[in-house]
């Protein structure tokens, strides 16, 4: 009801009282005509007008914006029409190029859409540059699939904004448009030529990324197509904890503790496989690290290493803080060789690196052992022999390097090989002073014979009473200074 | 409650007599306009101006305009009009005369026209008038363009002036106006006056328009399937 | 007019807008009506405004290196014909409208001229405006 109704019908106090002294003026004067009128008027302009105010706008109301039924004229856009992809479908070509200013979808920066043009595969062409016949075009004109919101149309505008690819001199009609919110020269065979069509700025599809977000943020930083993610894959989604968008060569996962963080190549592969945020390794912490020509990323739990001889392995929780404090891929053990395997106990975990091995049990940790020592520990039946697991990372030393584990020790000696130490003539050997006691180090293996069990070292002896199962150490000669071992 | 009430419908009463009794004495003197003879009305021997207290003072004589004007717009933009084809009613304002301030309130939200007639509203090119101060007064649907080079081509002797260029492209009509309601209504009545004179449309107008595309009576194209 | 070595005489009842563009490159549109202010750069804010007896036309520049490409191996302004417009050679097709797009190179500097028509079935007389439009072009 309009102010002038609401004055009119005489159904409030206000209307009646304002109805009546018109009416009785009306009766008392020879205008009375023009003074109701006059009245009337006066009453309604002295109504609030808030109740003449237009009716807003409707919102944006779905996600493909304006303009999206096929009969609107506009052409679909390729994520619609090629799985997902951000990008030029095969068979098309970038034709041309314009943008709309303050895009909202872009942060409220400009948005350039770029026109994916057919070829002209079908016949010879002739006449001027610029579009084909449409008799020649690699595709024929629709719309774009059923069941969801972007039905613009597909290969049917024989349209060509020129800037891009000029040296075919003809294409067919447009097949879809990508979108970007970085200039499309730095990712595609494009001129400078800026062509403005703000009409656009708000189309979109449900395949395409989404609104403004920490993530697209993160994309638009690396330079989106023209990155090493490249093109969009879907839209942006939520997972666990935080959110997530695919890419054609990686992924961008964003939580509000760590921040938009990428993963990408076989890294993004493996992480993929072991089911992204939701997965043993949780959410990237890093954008990945460079290693000449390998990778590594890190994650909440864990890390994921590749190398292009070797392919790509996480080690993960108590393994990889032990090889983070071995100084990861540039340290002693270099690249992973392994997932995380279980032990043969069933309760272990371990890894495999180029020069070495993890060993993880959870009564005991995660210790490592360099290449010598873990080749002499798997002969031996590594987690499941008689040594058991790690106590202790490596020791290294001037001449040697020694691993500690539940059932003794393995010594390898430069020059000389790797000696095992066990059980009764390990704590002896530990009594002593180990490698760095009046002892020395190792050189052979454990001997048995009618004496007992007894194992020889540089500077003396180990032997155990086979009645009493005690262990005597006995020297050859005065002792000499040793080196300190070295961690 | 009551008594605001009463109050109010006074105040109304005695508002609505002050308008009406205004109403009345702008229609008496705009009779005595009309009667005096003055108006935007069509001469056979070329424009009448009409001129209000305060205003400028028009030209006599005959005027010839220019088949297009042109001038810069407030986004930067080159824009050229035709003045052929179609009735074009000039208006030439500036930012700073106080009796163009009505105009440009009657400008800013699609202001009525006669039915097939364009309003454009000219200025002084940037060198002499203020982009600024025009971005605040700026119509939302008529074309602004800031041209010296209209003003002199008009011979516009200040500002506000309006100029009635119809279709053909001859200056009908030009003076000032105190208002833009009065401008409107002697506008009004020169086409009406216009009205009652022979058209110049018919046959020989049309061979002009074909002549003016390009095509003769002997064009291929006139005989083409469409 | 004249913008920048761009120059247009103006037909009877054409309206023309010319700019330089970010890129220092002019955009003109010329149009049988009214140009509104937001406009597209080919058009697409004017299509849905044009009549069946209208027409739009749109001269837009590229960079000059684009000269050397073959999309704009043609020489001098183009001689419109009505066999060069088709309904969807638009940028965003409309029932009933049509286009035709030429690129060419004039004194040096790499061009697209757009034309629309209002309707596709008055492309004769269409085509002849267009033409009476780039008659009155010079670029130097």
């Amino acid at each position: 009801m309009t102010a002038l109704e609401e004055v009119l019908a005489p159904t409030s106090f206000r209307a009646r009282a304002i109805d009546g002294l018109s009416a009785w003026l009306a009766r008392r004067t020879s205008r009375r005509g023009f003074l109701v009128r006059s009245a009337v008027v006066g009453s309604a302009l002295a109504v609030d007008t808030a109740g003449f105010a237009l009716r807003p706008g409707t919102a944006y109301a779905s996600v493909c914006g304006p303009g999206s039924t096929c009969g609107g004229g506009w052409t679909a856009f390729c994520a619609t029409v090629n799985h997902g992809i951000n990008t030029c479908p095969p068979g098309s070509i970038a034709a041309g190029w314009w943008k709309a200013d303050g895009a909202s979808l872009c942060g409220g920066r400009a948005r350039y859409i770029i026109d994916c043009n057919a070829t002209c595969s079908r016949c010879a062409t002739a006449g001027r540059a610029g579009i084909c016949s449409s008799g020649c075009w690699s595709c024929g004109c629709h719309c774009g699939p059923g069941g969801q919101c972007d039905q613009r149309k597909v290969c049917c505008n024989g349209f060509r904004y020129g800037q891009c690819n000029q040296q075919v001199r003809q294409v067919g009609g447009v097949v879809c448009r990508v979108v970007s919110c970085v200039p499309p020269w730095t990712f595609e065979n494009c001129t400078k030529a800026v062509a403005t069509d703000n009409a656009t700025r708000d189309h979109s599809a449900p395949l395409l990324p989404g609104p403004w977000s920490n993530i697209k943020a993160r994309y638009w930083q690396l330079g989106e197509n023209g990155s090493a993610l490249g093109p969009s894959v879907n839209a942006e989604f939520a997972v666990p904890g935080g959110r997530a968008q695919r890419y054609v060569n990686g992924r961008l996962s964003y939580k509000a503790s760590t921040g938009p963080r990428f993963t990408v190549g076989a890294v993004a592969m493996r992480y993929a496989q072991l089911g992204n945020e939701a997965g043993i390794l949780g959410f990237p912490t890093h954008d990945p690290i460079v290693i000449a020509n390998a990778r590594a990323s890190v994650f909440e739990k864990g890390r994921i290493s590749w190398h292009p001889l070797l392919g790509a392995y996480e080690v993960v929780g108590p393994l990889a803080v032990t090889y983070s404090a071995a100084g990861n891929e540039l340290g002693v053990l270099k690249f992973p060789t392994s997932v995380p395997r279980r032990a043969t106990d069933g309760e272990g975990r371990f890894s495999t690196f180029q020069r070495g091995r993890i060993s993880w049990h959870p009564s005991t940790g995660a210790f490592w052992m360099g290449a010598e020592i873990a080749a002499r520990y798997v002969a031996l039946g590594a987690e499941g022999g008689r040594l058991g697991y790690p106590l202790r990372n490596e020791l290294g030393l001037t001449a040697a390097k020694s691993s500690g584990f539940q059932g003794g020790r393995i010594v390898w000696v430069t020059a000389a090989g790797t000696f095992e130490v066990y059980d009764v003539l390990d704590t002896a050997y530990t009594g002593a002073g180990g490698e760095t006691g009046q002892l020395g180090l190792p050189t052979a293996q454990e001997q048995t014979d009618d004496s007992g069990r007894w194992q020889q070292f540089e500077h003396g002896r180990i032997t155990v009473d086979p009645s009493t199962g005690q262990a005597t150490v006995s020297y050859d000669t005065q002792p000499s200074p040793t080196d300190s071992p070295t961690p | 409650m009551t008594t605001a009430v009463v109050a109010l419908g006074v105040a109304v009463l005695l508002l609505s007599v002050l308008v009406a009794g205004l109403l009345r004495s702008h229609a008496e003197i705009l009779k005595a306009l009309h009667e005096l003879g003055a108006g935007l009305e069509l001469d056979k021997d070329g424009p009448v101006s009409v001129t209000i207290d305060g205003v400028s003072t028009p030209r006599t004589g005959d005027v010839s305009v220019p088949d297009s004007i042109s001038g810069e717009t407030l986004d930067g933009e080159l824009l050229a009009l035709s003045l052929l084809g179609q009735d074009t009613l000039v208006a030439f304002l500036s930012s700073g005369c106080s009796t163009c301030q009505e105009f440009w309130t009657a400008f800013r939200d699609d202001p009525p026209l006669p039915a097939g007639a364009r309003l454009v509203v000219v200025t002084r090119g940037p060198g002499e008038e203020s982009p600024s101060a025009l971005e605040k007064r700026r119509p939302s649907s008529v074309p602004l363009l800031m041209s010296d080079e209209t003003w002199e081509a008009f011979g516009v002797p200040g500002s506000p002036y309006f100029a009635y260029v119809d279709a053909a492209g001859r200056l009908v009509g030009e003076g000032s106006g105190a208002s833009w309601q009065q401008v409107l209504d002697l506008l009004q009545q020169s086409r009406a006056d216009a009205l009652r004179r022979p058209s110049r449309r018919g046959p020989d107008r049309d061979d002009e328009v074909l002549r003016d595309a390009g095509i003769d009576r002997d064009s291929p194209s006139l005989w083409e399937a469409g | 007019m004249r913008l920048s070595g761009v120059s247009l005489a103006l037909p009877a009842g054409w309206q023309a807008a010319a700019r330089r563009n970010e890129s220092g490159h002019v955009v003109l549109h010329a149009a049988t009506i009214a140009l509104p202010r937001s406009r597209g750069d080919f058009g697409s804010d004017v299509a849905p405004l044009l009549g069946a007896d209208d027409v739009f036309c749109s001269l837009f520049e590229y960079d000059r290196a684009s000269i050397e490409t073959v999309l704009f191996s043609a020489r001098g302004l183009p001689v419109v014909r009505p066999s060069d417009f088709a309904v969807g050679a638009l940028q965003r097709s409309r029932p009933g409208q049509s286009g035709a797009q030429f690129f060419f190179t004039q004194a040096g500097r790499p061009f697209c001229l757009f034309a629309i028509l209002g309707s596709h079935g008055r492309r004769v007389a269409g085509a002849a405006r267009v033409n009476t439009l780039v008659r009155g072009m010079a670029i130097a």
